[in-house]
């Protein structure tokens, strides 16, 4: 049975390039983490141990220490309203664009796939000179605003995508049966929208949850830093003191891979399920 | 008393007339087909009852109400899509619950339940209220959008095509079924399709459309037996209807390498003076029998059986012509048969117009 041992190899082949690769993407993380359990002593001892002979959980209360849980929750306030507002007016925009015939519908969809390919560096002093003159620097306001003009162009453009594989009729029923456009949207639409959802929700809360630049040329004050611009600030306050560096560094990227890892199954099928007519 | 009426009508889509200066009256209680072939203007007619196409002119109206500017769900109507638009995130119950639910509709929830209930029994789909209807075969996500309409004894019922997507078995099932659900209901149903079959088994009477236009109005053996112009006598009927171009004179037609004795039949028609119509004669309507060889006329290009006749192809002359045969008769391909026209049968078009000539007596059978 000749095939059979070739199956079995090409399966072998395929195992070891998939174990390479989930290496090398995971190494640098299960580094940080033990790195952030270990003692300081231990942290550059020889050989280096992967998993730590002794736990330890000084440097987050180091953290802690240091005002992280403020900068923890300025990252999730700023975050969650982010998504919330992105997916609210979002999915709104998307459903008109996907269900109206309007003059400008086309225009209106190719400034936002434009708009989308602008660099967002690009944008900074223009946003900061705006932002300062309407008093909104240095407020987590402001940095709301800011994510949700960023990051709505590519909610839309995922949501359009995904209204359009509905089909129109299931709307119209619904207003045949006695629903406004608006309770229809409510009662049926997004409820079939849950892939679609999901997956530009995913979208904004890593862009919001890890964004650095914006932040840190917006944010001066201590009270109103997210985790990013905290994290660089350890960087001069700790110096070359890997355990509480990494220790933050941890505490920003657990919660996103918690996040996808619960989402992935929706997540696929939202990307796909927009790409299929998008 | 008129139940649905459109006066002057009108629809465009750009360019595209969809719909030109529809009048149509349908009364109360009508089982009325809109019957076309694709982009003649019958879902354009639907949508615009239903409010999901706004008219570019002219009035609609719904038990004496103008609904032109009502929303869809102020209209008291309900529809049955041709893909179901089941609700796929709904049980079947919430499904047929969904129409009672919406706002300004107070109903209890013992009182749903209730409706629910008898609506799934009439249908037979008191089994399947716990599943999703992707859990349900074609046949029976048709009943739950049916019953999802049925659930609010709607003023009037809109169903497009809604056979369509069935097998051939079922979907006779199905026409049985409906026109059953109409007697008993007795609400006005207006149901569009481009099924002739669908149309002439179930209506009261069939709105024929082409091209944006009503063709003709009428009951379905008027429609068959009298069709107002060669598009209609075309479309109407299984397959499509013989026409054989040429001039009447001294009671005969003359085609091309065809003549037809009419005999007094053709007495009264309005006939144009230089004697030039068209003959339109259905399959049924020509029998080709054997005879003397010196009396055969046509010669068998196909043979098709349909069960209880035979359908033959023959060629006469340049013309070819479908007619019926007996089928304990062996044709063979090649064969060369007689034909015998049925004088009733005949209809007669002026080439000009394609409209159906009349006896005089005849009333004008277009709406």
């Amino acid at each position: 049975m000749h095939y059979r041992r070739e199956i079995v190899l090409r399966k072998l082949l395929s195992f070891c390039v998939n174990v390479f690769i989930a290496v090398v993407a995971l190494a640098p993380i299960v580094w940080g983490l033990s790195t952030s359990l270990k003692p300081t002593q231990k942290i550059l001892s020889l050989p280096p141990e992967i998993i730590p002979s002794e736990i330890t959980f000084v440097h987050y209360r180091t953290l802690i220490a240091q005002n992280m849980l403020t900068y923890v929750g300025n990252s999730m306030i700023v975050s969650l309203v982010t998504v919330m507002l992105c997916l609210t007016i979002g999915t709104v925009a998307a459903y008109s664009l996907s269900r109206f015939e309007f003059k400008g519908r086309s225009l209106v969809l190719l400034i936002i796939i434009a708009v989308m390919s602008i660099p967002i560096a690009s944008l900074i002093v223009p946003s900061y000179t705006l932002m300062a003159s309407i008093g909104l620097t240095d407020k987590l306001v402001g940095l709301i605003v800011l994510y949700t003009a960023y990051q709505l162009p590519i909610v839309i453009w995922i949501m359009y995508a995904y209204i359009g594989t509905i089909p129109r009729e299931i709307d119209n029923a619904a207003m045949i049966d006695g629903y406004s456009r608006l309770a229809s949207l409510r009662k049926v639409v997004l409820p079939l929208c849950g892939p679609g959802l999901i997956a530009s929700g995913l979208f904004v809360l890593t862009f919001a949850w890890n964004d650095f630049v914006v932040a840190a040329v917006m944010i001066t004050s201590d009270s109103v830093k997210t985790l990013p611009v905290a994290i660089y600030s350890f960087l001069g306050y700790f110096g070359r003191e890997w355990g509480p560096l990494l220790a933050s560094s941890m505490v920003s990227i657990i919660p996103v891979i918690a996040i996808f890892i619960l989402f992935q199954r929706y997540f696929l099928s939202g990307m796909t399920g927009g790409s299929v007519k998008g | 008393m008129s139940d649905v009426s459109f006066r002057a009508v009108t629809k465009q889509y750009g360019a595209v007339t969809a719909l030109h200066a529809l009048d149509l009256d349908i009364k109360s209680g009508e089982f009325v087909s809109l019957l076309g072939p694709s982009g003649s203007g019958k879902t354009t007619t639907l949508n615009l009852l239903a409010g999901l196409v706004e008219a570019d002119s002219g009035e609609i109206s719904i038990g004496n109400r103008r609904v032109n500017d009502l929303p869809p769900d102020r209209r008291d109507i309900a529809m049955v899509f041709q893909n179901y638009a089941l609700y796929p995130h709904l049980t079947v119950f919430e499904n047929l619950a969904f129409p009672l639910k919406a706002k300004g509709r107070q109903f209890t929830s013992n009182q749903i339940s209730k409706k629910v209930e008898n609506v799934a029994q009439i249908l037979g789909i008191e089994a399947l209220l716990a599943r999703y209807p992707k859990e349900l075969s074609g046949g029976q996500q048709q009943r739950v959008a049916l019953g999802r309409g049925m659930v609010r004894d709607p003023h009037v019922f809109l169903l497009d095509e809604p056979l369509s997507n069935l097998d051939a078995r079922l979907r006779i099932r199905m026409r049985r079924d409906i026109k059953a659900l109409h007697d008993r209901l007795g609400s006005t149903i207006v149901y569009v399709t481009h099924d002739q079959a669908e149309a002439l088994t179930m209506s009261s009477r069939i709105a024929v459309f082409d091209g944006g236009a009503l063709q003709q109005f009428a009951s379905p053996v008027d429609i068959y037996n009298f069709p107002a112009n060669m598009f209609v006598a075309n479309f109407v009927g299984e397959r499509e209807i013989n026409f054989l171009h040429g001039t009447i004179a001294d009671e005969r037609f003359h085609g091309s390498g065809v003549t037809v004795p009419l005999g007094r039949s053709v007495d009264g028609f309005a006939i144009a003076a230089d004697g030039a119509t068209i003959l339109g004669i259905r399959t049924e309507g020509v029998v080709a029998g054997v005879v003397a060889a010196d009396r055969a006329s046509a010669i068998v290009e196909q043979i098709e059986m349909i069960g209880p006749q035979v359908v033959l192809y023959v060629k006469v002359g340049s013309e070819s012509i479908s007619c019926i045969a007996d089928p304990t008769i062996h044709f063979a391909k090649g064969a060369a048969v007689g034909l015998t026209f049925d004088l009733d049968k005949l209809h007669f078009f002026d080439p000009e117009t394609q409209k159906a000539l009349r006896k005089p007596n005849q009333s004008v059978w277009l709406s």
